[in-house]
């Protein structure tokens, strides 16, 4: 099957945009590991996932791996996973714990950040050094999600309008 | 007028070189995982007691919970 009849049925306007698009995502646990199905199947054009752990069987409960993938790194089930929905996309895996000196050189080129961290003190060090690097007042900085304001904040857009 | 600050969306009185740690210890914020931000700028926690608010600065102090 080609690329063009894999994305036959999805929308010519907003699909290209999904296709130009670089999420990152930090922790293949139980939100990464489904956001990131969720963004392949969605057509997300390129996925930067890391995570330092294998599976084990009580993760089978709510996270997007098998039985048969008990021992493996998170990463490369994930990418097993992934790869039988859509062979289309763009896997950048990586196989190690997070850190003030590595995200920087492994995000740099995402669109969005996905901080999908299990613990408060990877998160709180994972926000920090995104806006030491990124700095949220430079326009072109990635925002990091889930956004920490309230919710009234969150707002959607059609593609092509501009953000009030 | 007095004047004041907003702290996660509630409006407190502000008096002159009030810190970032004044205002956590005000708003009784005793939890160990916060991101503070003023007006969008995230200050490090090494500085919270350093920092002064500025008056009407739009204050957001965002508990960190664990999970994922």
């Amino acid at each position: 099957m080609t690329h063009q009849e894999f994305f036959c049925e999805r929308d010519p306007k907003a699909f290209p945009l999904w296709q130009e698009a670089i999420v990152g995502i930090a922790g293949a646990g139980g939100l990464g590991s489904n956001i990131a199905m969720l963004l392949a199947r969605a057509g997300v054009g390129k996925l930067i996932v890391s995570d330092y752990d294998q599976v084990t069987v009580s993760n089978l409960n709510r996270q997007a791996f098998n039985l048969d993938q008990v021992g493996l790194a998170k990463v490369d089930a994930l990418e097993q996973n992934i790869h039988r929905i859509n062979p289309y996309i763009d896997l950048e895996m990586h196989n190690l714990r997070l850190d003030e000196e590595n995200i920087p050189g492994i995000y740099h080129s995402v669109d969005i950040m996905i901080e999908a961290f299990d613990t408060a003190s990877a998160k709180a060090m994972l926000i920090e050094c995104f806006t030491r690097h990124f700095p949220p007042q430079n326009s072109s900085a990635p925002p990091v999600w889930p956004v920490m304001d309230e919710a009234r904040t969150l707002e959607s857009r059609k593609p092509g309008s501009s953000s009030s | 007028m007095p004047k004041e600050l907003t702290i996660n969306g509630h409006k407190r009185p502000w008096q002159e070189g009030m810190t970032v740690q004044d205002a956590l210890n005000m708003m009784n914020y005793t939890f160990r995982m916060l991101v503070v931000k003023i007006n969008g700028e995230l200050i490090a926690r090494k500085d919270y007691a350093l920092t002064p608010i500025p008056e009407g600065a739009d204050v957001k102090v965002i508990h960190l919970i664990s999970g994922g």
